[in-house]
């Protein structure tokens, strides 16, 4: 693509601009090395790796029950949902059944840590088109969650929660009068929501047909979560491949029509009143008993063995290979952001650089996932 | 694509591939394939309308293994494969095929110091350039376990 400006002064007028690490768009410590032509940037090549721990090194050197506080604390604002994929694929390996009463629970908090990152991710996009005032909202919901959460959990944002065969704390019913108080609240906050922020002439002139993400681009860079199904695929793992109960509930798998930014937005929102749907249908059906399982200490056994869950983002992988011992030998943690982000230079090349920072905020990026 | 139905095609494409129980390994399809095959394969899958979920290597002896896994957006269907790296160290790359294993494979590199041919920019992607040779997650000898005794006999 030749622009204006390359017409007039030729190619040398190029020039890099760095965004990131320390920007407020990029949301963590991701480094962009943009090419720019005066205000579009013409090539676009992500530097990741500045909060790189390595996890999947921590897991060979220590017996899978240390690795538990690991999960929480790659994608921070979807913790317990990580939580679930680790113990899922120990119980799958270890064929550990898990109580039901343990998988209500799980399925409620897992819902609503979703609603909480969803929370995050719609008032911080709407931050980065440079309206504040959401944000505030959104927060303060999410601030009633998190007390949730904090009451059975002990933690407020890197969860760790769930073990092998069942959770480390029951709930009680100060926790089901408050979810369902939640509830009620959050559904009231929903036309606000649409009349602030869904509604606004200035946020849809910011977000229709910007990034747009089609079908053959998606499987080409693996894109999974809502970025995907705001393409209009309905790729949900709680749907697809059934992981703990969730084939007992009644909910929908919201898409989009265009794939682009705006609608990436539509489908987290739509996600919140669906994940309202299942944790209602939890809190109704909850049965009474034990939440966990006694278990003796597992041993992995040999061969590789793969759990896929429905994280915030998208779709988590873990994938172990065990080799008789109570270490894992390997373990690969597939991270949705990850997938999400590669397609970054093919959506925006050629974008204006304010348009880059919509396509890129759509994403819903949480960067320590990424580095791992 | 049902994953019966992968298993047949994939086998009529001159693959090794059995159904797996997704219930206990979490994937539907296993295929072994050999290095010379890998770029074949992936182009199967795009054509078939597979998604990339992931590559990565498991360090073992006599041979490194690369590991695959795609998934399909419309029906039930996680392909895992795996292929025993050469004794170059070298497998062809498939990011021209799936983008977004361009990412993947760098990381592969900086993890096991597996070289991908043909990759358009192998350098670093996680770790930092001076870190580049340090191959992290390679077993020390003694805790390298056959391929026998991690059940891939």
């Amino acid at each position: 693509m030749v622009t204006k400006l390359e017409k007039i002064a030729g190619p040398k007028h190029r020039f890099l601009l760095n965004m990131g690490p320390q920007h407020p768009s990029t949301h963590g410590v991701l480094r962009v090395v943009l090419e720019m032509d005066g205000e579009y940037a013409m090539a676009l090549d992500p530097v990741l790796g500045y909060g790189h721990r390595m996890h999947e090194k921590m897991a060979e050197g220590r017996p899978y029950s240390g690795f538990y506080p690991n999960t929480g604390r790659m994608d921070y604002l979807g913790a317990i949902l990580f939580n679930h994929g680790y113990v899922g694929l120990l119980e799958r390996m270890c064929g550990v059944t898990v109580p039901e009463r343990a998988e209500y629970i799980r399925v409620i908090t897992a819902e609503l840590n979703r609603i909480a990152s969803h929370l995050v991710g719609i008032g911080a996009y709407v931050l980065d088109l440079g309206a504040f005032t959401p944000i505030l909202y959104t927060f303060d919901d999410r601030e009633k969650i998190l007390d949730i959460l904090e009451e059975i959990t002990g933690s407020r944002l890197t969860y760790c929660y769930f073990r092998v065969g069942g959770v480390t704390k029951d709930i009680d019913g100060t926790f089901i009068r408050r979810t369902r108080t939640f509830i009620d609240r959050m559904r009231s906050r929903l036309p606000m929501y649409r009349k602030l922020v869904t509604d606004n002439i200035i946020f849809l002139k910011r977000t229709k047909g910007i990034g747009i993400i089609d079908r053959s681009m998606a499987l080409r860079y693996g894109v999974t979560g809502p970025v995907l199904r705001g393409s209009g695929i309905a790729y949900d793992v709680r749907k697809s491949e059934p992981y703990s109960i969730y084939d007992r509930f009644d909910f929908e798998v919201p898409t989009g029509e265009n794939g682009d930014s705006f609608d990436r937005y539509i489908v987290r929102i739509r996600e919140v009143e669906q994940s309202l749907r299942i944790i209602e249908q939890a809190l109704d059906g909850l049965p009474e008993g034990p939440v966990m399982e006694k278990t003796k200490k597992l041993k992995l056994p040999v061969g590789a063995c793969n759990f896929t869950v429905e994280a915030a983002r998208g779709s988590l992988s873990y994938y172990l290979v065990g080799d008789g011992s109570d270490t894992p030998y390997r373990l690969k943690v597939r991270v949705p952001s990850y997938s999400n982000l590669s397609p970054l230079p093919e959506l925006c090349k050629g974008m204006l650089l304010s348009d880059l920072v919509t396509a890129m905020g759509s994403l819903d990026l949480v960067i320590p996932e990424i580095d791992r | 694509m049902k994953a019966r139905d992968a298993v047949l095609k994939l086998t009529a494409a001159g693959f090794i591939a059995e159904s797996s129980d997704p219930h206990g390994t979490g994937f539907h399809v296993r295929v072994i394939l050999e290095a010379d095959q890998v770029r074949a394969f992936a182009a199967w899958l795009l054509d078939e309308g597979f998604f990339i979920d992931f590559v990565t290597a498991v360090d073992a002896s006599p041979a490194c293994q690369v590991i695959y896994q795609f998934a399909h957006y419309d029906a039930p269907c996680r392909i895992n494969a795996r292929a025993s790296l050469p004794e170059s160290g070298t497998i062809d790359t498939i990011s021209d095929i799936y983008q977004g294993a361009d990412w993947h494979e760098r990381e592969t590199r900086d993890f096991f110091g597996v070289v991908f041919s043909g990759h358009p920019n192998l350098v670093p992607l996680i770790l930092c350039d001076e870190d580049k040779d340090l191959k992290p997650l390679l077993k020390s000898e003694a805790n390298r376990k056959t391929t026998d005794k991690l059940g891939w006999g």
